[in-house]
Parts: C-alpha cells; structure tokens; sequence
C-alpha cells in the first residue's frame, strides 16, 4: 500500500500551486518567468507587428530618429559649438550615443505603459506579470538592431577597422537592457496606480538625456564630479558604446563599477518591489 | 484518505474590496503612504486658513470594506466535476479569479494539484490589429498552451470557431460575435488537468451556444477536474457530479447538484 502511493507520487509530478494572502516579502519565482519565455517573445513580437501596422515609414522609424537627431547634433555640436570628440568625426560620435540611447527611451517608455495597455490580459488571465516589462525591453531590440545596421553602415562610410575591443559591445548592449528593466520594473508598477509616471516620463527621458553624454563627450566633466556623473549608468553604457566602436576613445573607467552596483541595486530592488506591487494590479488598474 | 487526493482544496476563502469614496483598495499599502504623505502639507495648510482643529490623525477615507466573498471551504477531487450555482454578483467569478491566481485572496487559502486552465475569458487577449491567425497564437500562448501544440491545434481551432473565411483577416474588422467564437474556440482547447469554466463564455447563435455547451460537456467527461459555473440549470445538473452553491459571498450549501439546483430555483422563486 505504502509502495504504491510512494509510487504514485513519482509517477505524478503535476505541479501543486499554492494561493494565499500576500504577507511578507515577496518571493521572486524566477523560474516560473523563464518557463514563459514563450508568452514573453510572443507578445514582443506582437508589439513589433502591431506598431508598424498602417504606418507608412514602417520600421524605418527605427532609423529615422536616431538618424535626424544626429543630424541636427552635428549641425549644433560641430557646426556651431564645436564639442572635442577626441578625433572621432562627429556624426560617428553622436550616432554610437544615440544608438543605445534611442534602445533605452523607447524600452522605458514602451514598458513603463505596459501595465495599463495590457490590463485586459491583467484582469482576465494569469501569468507571470514580470512578463510584461521584460517583453517590452526585449521587443524593443528590434529597434536597436535596425539602428545598429545604420551606425554600421555609417562606420564603413568614415573606413572604420574593426578591432578586438568590438567583442565587448555585447556586454555593454547587456547592461543597457538590464539598465532599462531596472528602471522599466519600478516606472511600470508605480503608473498602475499613479497615471502621472506616463505623463512624466517624456520630461524625464529628455532632462536625463541632458546627463547622459549623448551630444558631448563625459571627459567634459570635472574629475572630481565623474564619481557622481556616473550614477548614471547610461553614462557607462554611451562610453562603453564609444570606446568599443570608435577608435581613440577613453573608455569607461572604473568608475563604471558606480555604475554596475547602481543598476544592480535598483533591479534587485525593482524586481521585489514589483512583485510586491503585482498583487493588486488587478484590482487597481 | 489525505487531502493529498485533492485536485482543489480551498480552506476559508475570502476577498474584500474597498468600495465607494476612495480608490484605495486597503489602508496599509504604499499607495496609501504616498497618498497621505502628499495630502498632508495640503491638510494642515487648509486647516491653518480655515482654523480647524483636525479631526483624526490621520485624513478621512470615505467608504468600507466590503467581502465579495467570505469563509469559502471546499474540495474536489480528482477527475470530479462541481458546478458552481449562485445568483448575478454571489461571487462565483471572484472564487474562480482567485482560483486561476488572476488575483490574490485576502484571507484564507487554497491548493491546486496540476496545471490549471481558465476557460473564464473570450478573445480578451486579442489584439486588433493581428489577423485571426495570429491571435490564435498569442492568445494560446497567453493561455499556457506550449508553441508547437498550437501550431498542431490551430486547424482545429479555426474550424471550430467557424470564422475560416476571414482567419488571415485583422480582427479589427470581425463581428462581435465572430470575436467571441475564436475567443471561445481557443479556450475550449486548452488542456491542463484542472479546468475552470465560465458558462457564460457560451456565446453567439443558439447553434454555436449548442456546440460550445457541448465541448463544455465532453470536458467535463474526459476525466479532468473541472469547477463549472453556469446559469443553464440543466446544463449543470447534467455535467456536474456535486456542486455548490454561492450566496451573497458565503458557501451556503453543498451536494447533489439536483438539490442544490432545487434549493437555487426555490430561493429565486420566493425573492
């Protein structure tokens, strides 16, 4: 008798969920997020198709923003205010800015709403809501990889020799995605209760850009300031993304590991903040 | 026999609401902090001006708790069929969202033994813009459903939902009705070990309903644990091997679905 119910419970490895009041700290459960990797690509692939539907330029949009803006950096920068791009010419030194920089506003932005435009899916179906946010910031590499191609071609425009140092470019795509989840996990769970975070963010996006050296090089802060400059870990991310791809570029120092503990701090955080939240957003959306 | 057996084991289930005044859904969360924490300088300005002594420490929150549902205990075994019976707002969609996880109880819990599907939302997860095909992806993906089963399912799922002229179509452009039959269509091919179906998902024509009812049916004898909220007191009686019955939140009777269906009837007849 025993034999068989010990049998039984090895034949019956059916999963036992458990539902109880939230109490305590919030367990992450990791693991139940990557066994719906599945609905994570889905619905970044859903955001993909959707967002070029009826559009004209279709996803050349991809390309026409950081395309513009670096022009009308290198009419300002270079033409009229003259920034030391140590050597590099300018359009290639704002492109390899703007490349990770378009990645990282467009995940947020599309993240931090991703709560509320889902909320239908929120109230009448489960899963993982941690799927939500991270299919925003992987959808948005879609983005990144056609802007990518652009700062590629624009490379071999200027007779760009590839080195060693572009074996490191992925590392630093990598913290660019953890970087945008970081902050996507806190902004999407805060605009379910409070609308104003959307409203925000635009404004946000654009003073944190004024930080972050997209349209100047970081060498123009004080020594003495670069310790806090890079509490920023876009900051990080921009060099990382110069020094890999353009030659004579300082790279970015040791003061990224600021950086790397900044974006460490706010994930760990983000994630268990969000877990904590995601048991009303439900009843609150 | 150990509760072990058990494919659902719920013990003092209860959810309360925050109604009226008030978006707050509790007191204690940080919304409520925040709420305050930003309310505050504007209070003891206006109290300043104004000359009032304050009423409480903290401000006034306007409106109560309310319990959608309270104390619900049961179970059901393996393979076993239990309707749920209860009038409009008794509260059997709250226990079956707190049962899919779709939201968490307040107080007491539950047990689920197996991978558990809903078949509690329609096309809720289309997307417009996608075609009736891509849909099927999405939303089965949503639902739990692993890649290659949907791809193996999606003949089915097409035929089934009666909309194959227009399947390469953005559903943006379907009726309401023909929305619903792919919603349902997709549903009704999930296949986990514990079901939970809302009868209202049967929808469209008598002749589509028929068929939907069907399907329920031919879950429900197919050896899953399935928990069957209906308004179709036949349909009930037939499918369901016990079933309960949801008033005003409470658990207030359980056994043979007949007497259950009858002691429903007799209540709607007399109020």
């Amino acid at each position: 008798m025993m034999i068989r119910g010990v049998l039984t419970a090895f034949k019956d490895r059916r999963e036992t969920i458990y539902i109880n009041p939230p109490s305590g700290i919030p367990k992450l459960e990791l693991l139940e997020v990557w066994r719906n990797w599945d609905i994570i690509l889905i619905l970044a692939q859903r955001d993909i198709k959707v967002r070029y539907k009826q559009s004209f330029a279709g996803i050349g949009w991809a390309i026409i923003q950081p395309l513009l803006t670096m022009i009308v950096f290198t009419a300002v920068f270079a033409g009229v205010v003259n920034v030391n791009t140590h050597n590099s010419p300018y359009p290639l030194f704002s492109l390899a800015a703007l490349v990770p920089w378009s990645y990282f506003v467009h995940a947020i932005t599309k993240a931090t709403g991703c709560l509320v435009v889902d909320q239908d899916l929120i109230k009448r179906v489960y899963f993982p809501r941690l799927v939500l946010p991270i299919s925003a910031v992987i959808g948005g590499l879609v983005d990144f990889a056609i802007a990518f191609v652009l700062m590629l071609i624009l490379l071999l425009f200027y007779d760009w020799a590839p080195n060693l140092k572009l074996l490191l470019l992925p590392f630093f795509l990598l913290f660019a995605i953890l970087t945008a989840l970081a902050l996507s996990l806190w902004l999407s769970a805060l605009n379910v209760q409070y609308r104003d975070v959307n409203n925000a963010l635009p404004f946000f996006t654009q003073l944190m850009m004024f930080i972050s050296p997209v349209a100047y090089p970081a060498s123009v802060i004080p020594e003495k300031w670069q310790m806090v400059y890079a509490l920023n870990p876009m900051a990080t991310v921009i060099n990382g993304f110069r020094w890999v791809l353009l030659e004579e570029q300082p790279n970015p120092g040791i003061y990224s590991l600021i950086s790397v503990a900044v974006v460490m701090v706010a994930l760990i955080g983000g994630l268990y903040f969000f877990r904590w939240q995601e048991d009303r957003f439900a009843d609150v959306v | 026999m150990s509760s072990d057996h058990k494919a659902i084991v719920a013990e003092g289930l209860g959810k309360s609401y925050w109604v009226g005044g008030h978006m707050l859904i509790d007191r204690m969360g940080m919304h409520a902090l925040v709420d305050r924490a930003l309310k505050a300088p504007v209070q003891v300005i206006s109290r300043l001006v104004s000359n009032q002594k304050p009423s409480s420490h903290f401000p006034e929150i306007p409106g109560h708790m309310k319990w959608a549902i309270r104390n619900v205990s049961f179970s059901v075994d393996q393979g076993e069929v239990l309707g749920i019976v209860g009038h409009n707002g008794a509260g059997k969609s709250v226990l079956l969202k707190l049962l899919s996880r779709i939201t968490r109880p307040t107080e007491g819990r539950a047990r689920l033994h197996g991978r558990v599907g809903s078949m509690l939302e329609a096309g809720t997860s289309f997307h417009g813009e996608l075609t009736g095909r891509e849909n099927i992806q999405l939303s089965g993906a949503i639902l739990g459903m692993p890649r290659p089963r949907i791809t193996a399912l999606m003949d089915e799922i097409i035929s089934f939902s009666e909309v194959e002229e227009y399947i390469d179509t953005p559903v943006k452009r379907y009726s309401t009705g023909m929305i619903l039959r792919l919603g349902f269509s997709v549903a009704a091919h999930l296949d986990t070990d514990i079901m939970l179906i809302d009868e209202v998902l049967a929808v469209g024509d008598q002749r589509f309903k028929r068929r939907c009812v069907d399907k329920m049916r031919s879950v429900a004898r197919s050896g899953k644990t399935v928990l069957f909220v209906s308004h179709d007191m036949d349909v009930l009686k037939q499918i369901s091997d016990r079933a309960i019955l949801i008033r005003e939140g409470s658990l207030i009777m359980e056994g043979a679905p007949g007497h259950v269906v009858a002691e429903h009837v007799r209540y709607t007849g007399k109020s």
